[in-house]
Parts: C-alpha cells; structure tokens; sequence
C-alpha cells in the first residue's frame, strides 16, 4: 500500500513536470473557456430574444386593456374594427400570443440544434398548423454548417485526441529507450504498472476537468449548486466517456506496437467513432428511412383550402354545426363589405383548411418522429454519439427537446383558438377580464423524455467490453510482445 | 533522381499492409458516397418536379375568385437542385427549398432538411463532400507523416547525405509518391461522379467544365497539406511527432479554424435577430402606404394625387378601382422596404464573408469548401440569388393579379370575380443559377487564397529541404 501510494506521489510528480501533459491542459482549459463564452454568448442573446417577445406581448395587452378601460368610460372613439379595442378583429391582427422555450440551466454546455430552431414561438389566428413545425432563426447557414465552438465539441471531439496525445506511448516509450527491461524486473507485472500509470492520468484528467468545469459554468452564471444533480450527471457522463478512450489506449499500449504505429490505430479509431460512424448512420438512416419531402405538405394545404374555398358555404355549414356556440344571427358577422364578415370568413376558411390538412401534416411529422427514433436507437454504435446525445438533452438543445416544445405550442395554439374564436365568430366585445385571462403557455419539460440512464448504461457497456477484451489479451500475454 | 525515388517511395507505400487497407476504406467510402447521395439527388429532383407541377396545378385551378383572394392564397417557388450538389450538398440542408409568394410580404425559405434531422445530422453525412474535404486529407497524412522521419529513425538518413544527393530532387521525388495515389484517387472519384451526373435524366444540365474547375481546386487543396506534410516530416526528428503535428494542423483547418471563423465573423457583423428584422420591417411598413387600409393619411394622399391626375373628384369617376390601385401602391411600397432590409442582411453576409476569407490565411479548407460549394450551386451566395429571383417574381405576380382587379372592376367592388383560365396566364417561376465564369469570378478572392496557399507551402518546403 505505501508502494503504491509512493508510486502514485511519483507518477504526479512526474506527470505535472511533463511539458506535453501540462501544455494539453492548459490548451483544454483555453478551449473550454472560449467555447464556454462563445455558448454563453447564444443563450444571452436567445434568453433576452425570448424576454423581449415576451415584453412584446403584455404591453400590447396592457394597452388593449387601458384602451378597453376608455372606450367603456367614453373616452375614446375608433373608426373600425381593426382598431377597435373589444373587438375580435382587433385582437387577431394586434394581439398574438407568444410560447416560449425557456433555456435550461445548463445551456451552456451544448448549443446543439439551438443555432437552427428559434426559442419562441408567435401563436396567431390567422395561421396554419403544419408551418408551426418550421421555426427558424434568422442565422448565416454558413454558421450552421460550419457549427458552433461549445464545450460538447471540445469533450465529445477534441477530448479524446487529448487523452490519446497523452496515453499512447506510455509503455512504447520505455521499450524504444531501452527501459522496459528495468520495470519489467520490477515487482509488479507490467499490465498492472500500464494500468496504474493510465490510472493516474484518467483521474488527473477528471479532477482537471471538473476543476477547469466548475469555476467555468459558475463564471457564465450557471447556479451549479442549485443544479448539483445535473452536474453530477455531466460529471458520470464525462467520466465514462474519457474511461473509455483511457481503457483502449490502455488495450493499444498492451499490444506492444511502436508509439508511431500505437498513434496510428487509436487516432483511426476515432476517426472511426466521431465521424465515420456518424456519418454512415446519418446516410444508411436517410436511405431506409426516406422522408417525403416537405413540399407535399405544401401542395396538400394548398388543395385543402381550395377545396374549403370552392363549397364554402356547405363547408360553413358544417363548421357551425360542430361547434354550435360559434354562429351568430349578427349580421354583421355575414356582411362580406366589411371587415368583421370579412375576417370571419377568412378565419372560417384557414380554420377548416387546417382541419382538413391536419391529418397529412400528422402524418408527416409522426414520419419524422419515428426516422428520428431509429436515430436516436442508433447512437449505440458510438460512445461520440451517446455523449452528444446526453449533453444536447441536459442542456435542452436536443432536435427532441425543440420538436417537443413546437408540438406542445401547437397543441397551446389549437386551444388558444377554440377559446376565442367563439367571440370573435359571433362579433363578442371582448373585455379587459376576458383578455387578462386568456390562455397562457407553458412548456412541460416532462414530455421530452429522458434518456440519461440509457445513455450511461451504453457507455458502461462500452467500458465493459473494452475491460472483457484486457483480461483475454492479459491472459494470452504471449501476443502482447510484452516480455 | 526524381524518378527514382518516386518509385522506391510508391513501392513501399504500396507494400504497407496499412496503407493498402486505408485506400480500399477510403475507396469503399466514396463509392458508398456516391451511390446513396445519387440515389438520394434523383428521389430529391422527382419530388421537386412533382411538387411544382402540382402547385402549377393547384394555382391554375382555383376556379373563379377575386385576383386579391388569389394574391393572400399565394403561390410556391421551389429552389431548384443541381446535379454538382451530388459532390458538395453545401448549405442545402440548412436553407429551405420552397418560398411562399403571397400579398404584402415577402417570406424566406422555409423547411430546412437539417431541422428535422436530429443532432446526430451535425456529425456531418458520409457524402462525397465530406471525404474529400476531411477524410482525404488524413489519408494524406497516414501516407506522408513518416516520409523523412523514417529515414532518420533508421539511419538511412546519413547513408542518403552521403551519397551526395540533391535534396530538393530527393524532396520532389517522395512529394510525387505522395501525390500520385491521391491525384489517382479523386480523379477516379470526379470520373465516376461524371458519369453518374451526365447518365442522369432530366435533371438539370450536367456541365463537365464545372466538374473539371472542382476536382482541380480539390487537387490544390490536397496540394497543399502534402507540401503541410512533408514539411513537418522534414522537420520534426520522430514519427510520432510528425504525426501528432501533423494531425493538430489537420485539426485546426479542417476542424476548429471553420468553426472560430464562424464565431468571429457573427460576432463582428451579426445578423439582426428575426424579432428586431421584423420589427424594423413593420416599423418602415407603419410609417407608410397600406393597401388594405383606405383611412390612412397615406392612402388619402394617394386618393387626391390620383384625382388630380384624372381630373375628377370623387374615386367612383376612376376609369379602374382604385381599391386595386391602392393595393399594388401598397405592393411596390412595402416591396422596396423589404428590398431596404434584406439588402442589409446581404451586406451582413458580404461582410462575414470577407472575415472568412481573412481567415482563409490560417486555414486551406475554408477557400476551398466556399470554392467547391459556389461551383456546385449549392453556396450562400447561389441561394440569395434564388430568393432574390422569387422575390421578382412575387412582386410580378402581384401586379398581375391587382391589374386585372383594377382594369375589370369598379370601386368598392370585393365581390368581382377573376374568370377561371385567368390564373393560367400567370408565366411560370424560371430561376437560373450563375454561369461558372460569374462564379469564379465572384469568387476569384478564394481562388488567389488557395494559390497563394499552394504557392507559399510549396516554396516552404523546397526552400526549407537543404536543411534536411
């Protein structure tokens, strides 16, 4: 116990005397701290987009409410109903909802698919469903294609090379400068001295890690703390996945190749991991799970409200008899010549167009739902790919995580209409309670899902097999070219 | 000399089992590359065609109607893809392929592919673009980091000196062993990607030139990590070295620097936010004409210019509507608005892109990548010009629709009724892409990037060889 302990003292000291060792950390802690900044950055400005949005719309309701207020005390006058506070015209062209997705604490980790989706959400009237789908920031795509410098990209790429710079040549190294001899007359077999050695490093690169982490996340005001199970979580997922770059660095340097030839085989197998087999999924994915194109959708809308156009009155009829409370004997509500029938009318048809288109939009996205589901079974096949799944999902920027927000904001917008399409079809005058009180959203982060222990059960597996695969290449030491 | 060596060099690459096995996975790879991403551009180009034919279907068939009605229902122009966007798919799957063209507005692109896909799509697609811009390069590395590093770690080094040999000859001679197999190899993948393209039906006119122009920028960008390569080679003493050098460069061009040159050129010249480029445009629209809004001081300032005009006084006297004729006013005003704004967003990309090309100095993929992507059609710049062409068509459409409202109606007349075939006159939406002499020249900055590039790392490394 006190050799090894004296042992461990000793590799430290040497570690941290290692110029290539102390350079690789400090240029991790460079690249954590700009990609941490540069995420921070996003959400700084996607938080204070999601505020002004939200800004937007209570003062447009304030006023509604104060000119309301007036109009009842008669103070005020208005030409038409587009200007007219009680009215439902008024409200549908001046007084959107807003849903928005608020970040998650920790954001900051991964900007993931956030850079493509817009984190709010305006809710109209006068609006079709199937477009709900398609929120899109106002963003060079050259970004997007090029991606953002955030810690997911630093851990889940960069990571390993740094691991693997620091790890391949530990037992090649000694045998190229004549050494090995003098440990292997050491008493203690040369696994388990490769072992301890990696050991070391795997624990120092750790406590480097949630050092450099910890101080960084607090300084971009993440409340750590108050996240403490989160971190934890973060911490498990990296632990697991640096184990295993350790654990097949340690399986390289057992088969006593050269450290040029060591080198060789670990960086291809992450060229293996981080893009070969992502992009051969992402391929072999789109060709078993081919998507219909969009552009369906569209022509299908579009046929859906010629057909609402061309039997309005039948398809009126219709509509009336389903939802009862919506007629009125108001014939101002009929009169095509002014804005309230007007209105009506064209809110009756994008009503009904959307009824009948919805069953095909359905369809479309249950389609998307289940390609993304065999994705999402898929990224198994490489630790890369769990990692960055689990890091996209604690930092909320998962395509899961926005196609669940977007489908929650259109099951609110479907509800925010039957709520006041019964005023606004019968030509109701809306009042200052009645607006204070309409529908608010709200996201239910439960419906996302969670797959954490999935993915750790994935990587422990990983680490399991590259272990299973040690003990027989220990035990048949004679091919490890050893001794 | 020269010879010599290439031979010796290309034998023993050749017999290195490693190597052997590299080039078949490498090989393999790009035919898989090739065949799904054809595959994928000829389902792509029917749906296109279907989805266009069938909306010039839906738009000719809206049986009789008001032309305003027809304006609010709107229509589709669907971007168009090319057959080099076999090789390099660029920003496609980031940018929409449909713009709505309806009354008053003028929409983007909607329903970017990458949107639906999950972040497992951000790991990049095994398409052609992606192994030559990143797996080629490593190739070239596995192949090269060990060229002169070998001589010295098995003493042959010395033996070589000896011998009185001509350095920059011996340089040459291992710089073509190492360009051989690589040149050989995209010219396979260039050739087979042309014959693919020009056996193709239907779908977009195949130009050999253009995939000629992209397999030379390819061959300069390969070019240039070789003279990167071999330059480390040469200088470091171990292989492993070498190697780890060698990648971090590979890392840093292929990898971090495009990432960085992103950051730094939103950060320097950000794109407005889609609230404040909405709010600015409503700003601009408020404080002008409305077509739908007759009480406006605006509208009634058009009513009195155009009663002068005619000579008469009351808007009933018009010989057209002058609901119509508000309507198209409204038109042309918020059409130069919308021009106002998006020509700022243009200047925003004109500006980042000239970050890019600043930073093009510390990284050869990045001209590249703009090159490879301008002459595929499928760049940034390319899709402008598609919105750009949409966005004329939209405003010729309108006037078409409010003429015929304004010259077969009186005003106050919203019950008027367009006849049936009128839609059908409606010319279809034609978008033709640049031709490959405005793109290079457009791009001729990154075209002298990379030749500086080339030019720069060759001389290094020839310059540098007497010191070997």
């Amino acid at each position: 116990m006190k050799k090894t302990f004296q042992f461990v003292r000793l590799e430290l000291l040497q570690l941290f005397r290692e110029r290539t060792f102390s350079g690789l950390m400090v240029l991790l802690l460079i690249l954590m701290a700009i990609s941490a900044w540069n995420s921070s950055n996003h959400i700084a400005e996607k938080e204070e987009q999601n505020n002004i949005q939200q800004n937007l719309v209570e003062d447009a309701d304030k006023q509604l409410i104060a000119q309301i207020d007036s109009l009842n005390q008669g103070l005020a006058s208005y030409e038409d109903s587009y200007t007219l506070p009680t009215s439902g015209i008024r409200l549908t062209y001046n007084n959107h909802r807003i849903a928005t997705l608020p970040m998650k604490p920790f954001s900051l980790i991964a900007i993931g698919q956030s850079d493509l989706y817009s984190n709010y959400k305006k809710i109209v009237l006068y609006y079709n469903d199937s477009y709900d789908m398609d929120t899109k920031e106002l963003e060079s795509p050259i970004e997007q294609l090029f991606g953002q410098l955030d810690l997911a990209f630093v851990w889940v790429y960069l990571m390993p090379l740094i691991i693997l710079l620091a790890s391949f040549n530990i037992l090649s190294i000694e045998r190229e400068t004549g050494r090995l001899p003098l440990i292997a007359s050491q008493p203690i077999k040369i696994w388990r001295w490769l072992a301890l050695k990696l050991g070391i490093r795997f624990l120092t690169i750790i406590f480097l890690l949630a050092l450099f982490t910890f101080p960084l996340l607090a300084i971009f005001q993440v409340s750590v703390w108050e996240h403490w199970a989160t971190f934890g979580k973060l911490l498990l997922i990296l632990m697991l996945y640096n184990g295993f770059w350790f654990l097949l660095s340690f399986l390289v340097n057992l088969l006593g190749y050269t450290s040029g030839k060591n080198l060789i085989i670990l960086t291809s197998i992450w060229v293996l991991f981080v893009f070969l087999v992502p992009s051969t999924v992402n391929q072999i994915g789109k060709k078993l799970h081919p998507i219909p194109s969009r552009l369906e959708i569209i022509n299908n809308h579009q046929e859906k409200y010629n057909e609402v156009e061309k039997n309005f009155d039948m398809e009126l009829k219709a509509l009336y008899n389903t939802h009862k409370d919506w007629y009125s004997d108001d014939p101002a509500t009929k009169d095509m010549s002014n804005s309230t029938g007007w209105n009506i009318n064209y809110l009756a048809k994008q009503y009904m167009a959307q009824l009948k288109h919805s069953p095909t939009a359905q369809a479309y996205e249950n389609k998307v739902d289940s390609k993304n589901s065999w994705f999402g079974k898929r990224r198994t096949l490489s630790p890369a790919m769990v990692v960055n799944e689990a890091l996209t999902e604690m930092a909320g920027t998962s395509t899961k995580y926005y196609r669940s927000y977007l489908r929650q904001a259109t099951e609110y917008a479907s509800a925010y209409r039957q709520y006041v399409f019964k005023g606004i079809f019968t030509n109701h005058a809306f009042t200052a309670a009645e607006i204070k009180n309409l529908p608010k959203f709200h996201f239910n982060t439960k419906r996302v899902g969670n797959t954490f222990l999935n993915n750790t059960y994935t990587l422990a597996i990983y680490i399991i097999t590259l272990l299973a695969i040690g003990i027989v290449l220990i035990k048949r030491k004679k091919l490890l070219n050893i001794r | 000399m020269i010879l010599k060596t290439f031979f010796k060099e290309s034998k023993e690459v050749w017999r290195d089992g490693r190597v052997r096995i590299a080039f078949a996975i490498v090989l393999s790879l790009l035919g898989i590359a090739i065949w799904i991403s054809a595959r994928q551009y000829q389902n792509i180009n029917e749906q296109h065609q279907m989805a266009e034919t069938t909306e010039r279907a839906i738009w000719d068939n809206q049986g009789e109607k008001n032309p305003h009605s027809a304006a609010h229902y709107g229509t589709y122009a669907f971007k168009p893809k090319y057959p080099l966007s076999l090789v390099d798919q660029g920003v496609d799957k980031y940018v929409g392929t449909s713009i709505f063209l309806e009354a008053h507005k003028r929409n983007e692109a909607q329903f970017s592919a990458a949107a639906d896909q999950t972040g497992l799509a951000r790991f990049g697609d095994l398409t052609p673009d992606f192994i030559l811009l990143f797996i080629v390069p490593l190739l070239i590395i596995l192949l090269g980091y060990n060229s002169f590093t070998k001589e010295r770690e098995m003493g042959t080094l010395t033996l070589l000196k000896s011998q009185g040999i001509s350095s920059w000859k011996w340089v040459m001679g291992k710089w073509m062993a190492l360009f051989f197999p690589i040149f050989v190899l995209s010219a396979i993948l260039f050739l087979i990607a042309g014959f693919i393209l020009s056996n193709l039906q239907d779908f977009g006119v195949f130009n050999w030139s253009s995939l000629f122009t992209m397999f030379w920028i390819y061959t300069g960008y390969y070019i240039i990590f070789i003279n990167i390569v071999l330059f480390i080679s040469t200088r470091v003493k171990k292989s492993g070295i070498a190697l780890v050098l060698s990648l971090s460069v590979w890392i840093l061009a292929c990898l971090a620097a495009p990432k960085a040159a992103s950051n730094i050129a939103e950060t320097k010249y950000p794109y407005p936010t889609r609230q404040e480029f909405a709010a600015n445009v409503l700003k601009d629209k408020q404080g002008g004409l409305d077509g739908h809004n007759p009480w406006s001081k605006e509208s009634k300032l058009l009513e009195q210019k155009v009663l002068a005009e005619h000579g008469v006084d009351s808007i009933h006297k018009l010989p057209f509507n002058f609901d119509a004729y508000r309507m198209q006013k409204g038109e042309e005003h918020e059409a130069e608005i919308y021009f106002k704004h998006y020509n700022h967003l243009k200047e925003q990309f004109t500006r980042q892109s000239n970050v890019y090309r600043g930073l093009a100095v510390v990284s050869p993929y990045l001209p590249t990548r703009f090159l490879s992507m301008a002459i595929a059609h499928t760049d940034y710049a390319t899709h402008w010009d598609f919105a750009d062409a949409a966005e004329n068509y939209r405003i010729a459409t309108q006037k078409f629709l409010n003429d015929n409202f304004a010259e077969n109606s009186s005003y106050g007349e919203w019950a008027y009724r367009a006849d049936a075939d009128f839609w059908k006159e409606l010319p279809d939406f034609n978008y033709d892409p640049p031709e490959l002499r405005t793109i290079l020249t457009n791009n001729a900055s990154s075209l002298w990037i990379l030749g500086t590039w080339m030019v720069v790392s060759f001389s290094i490394l020839l310059l540098t060889s007497k010191t070997i």
